[in-house]
C-alpha cells in the first residue's frame, strides 16, 4: 500500500526551494494529489518542474542580477586557478599527493565553494543565481574543453570512447558541483516556505 | 487558456482544478509549478487576484489559494478573443479551402 507520505527528498526540496507567493499553495497541491492516488515519481517530477518553473521566473524578472551571479561565479573560478596550481604543486613536491589528483580535488572543491558564495551573495534567489552561474560555466567549460579538443588533443591523441567519456564527465562534474554548493547554501538557510516544514508531512486526520 | 480555466471554474478555481481543466482541453499533463508561474505573472499585471481558503489536513495544513479573473482580465480576455477572431477570418487554409 502507497504511503500517506510523500517522497522525503522531494518533499524536503518542495519546501526548502520552491518559493514565491504561492509556494505555499502549490505544496498544499501537490501533497493533496497525492494523497488522491498520484504516485511518488509524479510527486517528484511535479517538485522538480515547479523548482525549475521558480527558477526561471526568478532569472527573468532579476536579469542583472543573473548577470552579475554569473560574473561573479566565473571571476571566483578563474582566479582559483592560481592558488589551486600553486597548491597541488606543493603538494606534489612534500609527496603528500600527486600534482594530478590534488589539482583535481581542489578544483572539485573551489566550483562547490563558488557556488556556496554566489547562493550567499544572493539570498533572495539563491537557487536561481546558482543554476544561472553553472549555466555560464558549462558553456564556457563546453567552448574551452571543445576548443582544446578539436585543435590540441586530437592532434596528439586518437579520439576514443573512453577519451570522449572521461572529456563529458569533467565538462559536467564542475557545473554539477556549484549546483551541489550552492544547494547546501540554499538547504541550509532555508527557502521561503521552511518555516512550515513539519506541517508539510503531517497526516490527514 | 488559464484564463479561460479560471473563467470556466469560477468560485472554486485554484491549482488542482485549473491544472485539470486544462490537462482536460490540451490533452496532456500541466505541471502544477507551470501554473503557478503563469498565474503569479497575471496576478502581477491585475489580469487575476487570489484569496487563500482554509488550511486543511488532507493538504498537510496547506491552505488553498483561491483564483478569480478581475474585470480588467475578463477585458483583456473579450480583447483577445476579438483579435483571434479577426485574425482567422480570410484564412482559406484555415476555412477548409485551398
Amino acid at each position: 500500500m502507497k504511503s500517506d507520505r510523500p517522497p522525503v527528498l522531494a518533499t524536503r526540496l518542495l519546501e526548502r526551494l520552491v518559493s514565491g507567493p504561492h509556494g505555499d499553495a502549490l505544496a498544499g497541491d501537490l501533497i493533496e494529489q497525492y494523497r488522491q492516488g498520484r504516485s511518488g515519481a509524479w510527486f517528484c517530477r511535479q517538485v522538480l518542474l515547479a523548482i525549475l518553473a521558480g527558477v526561471g521566473k526568478e532569472v527573468r524578472d532579476h536579469k542583472l542580477l543573473a548577470v552579475r551571479a554569473a560574473a561573479v561565479g566565473l571571476a571566483f573560478y578563474l582566479l582559483s586557478a592560481f592558488p589551486i596550481i600553486w597548491l597541488a604543486q606543493w603538494l606534489a613536491n612534500e609527496g603528500l599527493l600527486r600534482f594530478f589528483w590534488s589539482s583535481i580535488w581542489l578544483t572539485y572543491t573551489a566550483c562547490a565553494v563558488s557556488g556556496w558564495i554566489v547562493a550567499r551573495l544572493h539570498p533572495a534567489h539563491q537557487l536561481a543565481m546558482v543554476c544561472v552561474y553553472a549555466t555560464s560555466l558549462l558553456l564556457f567549460e563546453w567552448v574551452r574543453w571543445g576548443a582544446g579538443f578539436f585543435f590540441i588533443t586530437r592532434a596528439t591523441h586518437p579520439i576514443t570512447p573512453q577519451l570522449l567519456a572521461i572529456s563529458v564527465l569533467v565538462l559536467f562534474t564542475r557545473p554539477l558541483l556549484v549546483l551541489l554548493g550552492g544547494l547546501a547554501s540554499a538547504l541550509a538557510r532555508g527557502g521561503a516556505s521552511a518555516t512550515q516544514g513539519p506541517e508539510l508531512i503531517s497526516r490527514p486526520s | 487558456m488559464i484564463m479561460l480555466a479560471l473563467i470556466r471554474l469560477g468560485q472554486d478555481a485554484y491549482g488542482v482544478p485549473v491544472s485539470k481543466t486544462l490537462e482536460e482541453s490540451m490533452g496532456r499533463e500541466v505541471p502544477l509549478g507551470s501554473v503557478y508561474a503563469a498565474l503569479e505573472r497575471l496576478e502581477e499585471k491585475g489580469f487575476v487576484s487570489s484569496r487563500i481558503g482554509e488550511p486543511t489536513p488532507e493538504r498537510g495544513g496547506r491552505a488553498k489559494r483561491y483564483f478569480r479573473a478581475t474585470a480588467r482580465g475578463l477585458r483583456e480576455v473579450r480583447m483577445a478573443r476579438g483579435t483571434l477572431i479577426k485574425l482567422w477570418q480570410g484564412i482559406p487554409a484555415l476555412e477548409g479551402g485551398t
